[in-house]
């Protein structure tokens, strides 16, 4: 009788531990960063995003994704301009470059602005690696239209 | 010319291979070269981390690319282009859980960046569409952490 029990018992173990085996190397997979990192490059924005809601370790290797599918958007309007003056400090250190290399300019339809883009290109020209820009002569009381539109891949 | 060489997985099984295909992981590679100096026929490296039946699939998929073209590296953080596989890798990552994972576990250790791309993008397609509690409860280890706090 003790024997019978022993010998269930050893069958249990043996399927526990057949169970575990696949969880157990699922999870241990799903620990090693340079792997979440190769399976994330896979995943659309979507998808990434559920990732970084996983937990501390998965939102750091999913982070670095996000900001690699950002754009650093300048736009010359008016009152809330943003232009690329304000980030030219932080771009000199390179971290932000690093992360980010994607921008689009908007709405550069005078001189001044011109210059500033192109003194912006003519500094950070290698790095970037994605330029959209909205261009053309635009009438204050015009919306910019899509045709207006360029964008330059380098 | 043909050199076979041994590979014993962590079960103890021994698989006789061709040295050239035994080369697309790069562990073996630079095992070969660099400690038997390009004179390896014949010799049995122990690989404790790979059980035979993950082995014998990752040995097949050498052989099915033995003749690939050497691939280009790329940088780190963009997004991989949806590369389409081939029809015949599609039905070899037909298989449970258990092997995908444990393929991905060997692709990584012996540095098979072929294989590494094909069972990581079938782990990702995997992944795709779940929500974070669905993945936190199936791939990671947290949630015990969590429970003990309820």
């Amino acid at each position: 009788m003790e024997e019978d029990l022993t010998a269930d018992l050893d069958k249990l173990l043996l399927v526990d531990t057949m169970d575990d085996s696949i969880d157990a190397v699922r999870k241990r997979v799903m620990r090693i960063p340079e792997l979440r990192h190769n399976i994330f490059r896979y995943l659309p924005l979507k998808d990434i995003k559920a990732c970084r809601l996983v937990c501390h370790e998965w939102n750091a290797t999913a982070g670095p994704f996000l900001i690699a599918t950002s754009r650093i958007r300048f736009h010359f309007n008016g009152d809330e301009a943003r232009t690329p003056d304000r980030f030219i400090e932080e771009f000199q250190t390179g971290e932000l470059l690093d992360k980010c290399n994607k921008f689009v300019f908007d709405c550069v339809h005078n001189w001044i602005e011109y210059d500033e883009l192109l003194r912006f290109i003519e500094q950070f020209g290698d790095t970037i690696k994605e330029l959209t820009i909205y261009g053309g002569y635009v009438h204050p009381f015009n919306k910019l239209s899509q045709d207006a539109r360029i964008k330059l891949i380098s | 010319m043909s050199n076979m060489i041994y590979l014993q997985s962590s079960d103890g099984d021994i698989f006789e291979t061709d040295a050239q295909i035994a080369k697309c992981s790069g562990t073996i590679r630079f095992m070969l070269e660099d400690c038997y100096m390009g004179e390896y026929e014949g010799v049995l490296i122990p690989l404790p981390n790979v059980n035979s039946a993950i082995l014998r699939k990752v040995l097949k998929w050498a052989d099915h690319h033995k003749d690939d073209p050497v691939p280009i590296e790329d940088d780190g953080h963009s997004v991989k282009q949806v590369s389409v596989f081939s029809s015949w890798d599609a039905e070899f990552l037909e298989v449970d859980q258990g092997t995908l994972f444990g393929l991905v576990q060997a692709a990584n250790y012996l540095d098979i960046q072929g294989l590494l791309d094909v069972t990581c993008k079938t782990v990702a397609n995997k992944i795709s569409g779940k929500t974070a509690d669905d993945i936190r409860n199936t791939l990671t280890t947290n949630q015990n952490k969590f429970q003990d706090f309820i």
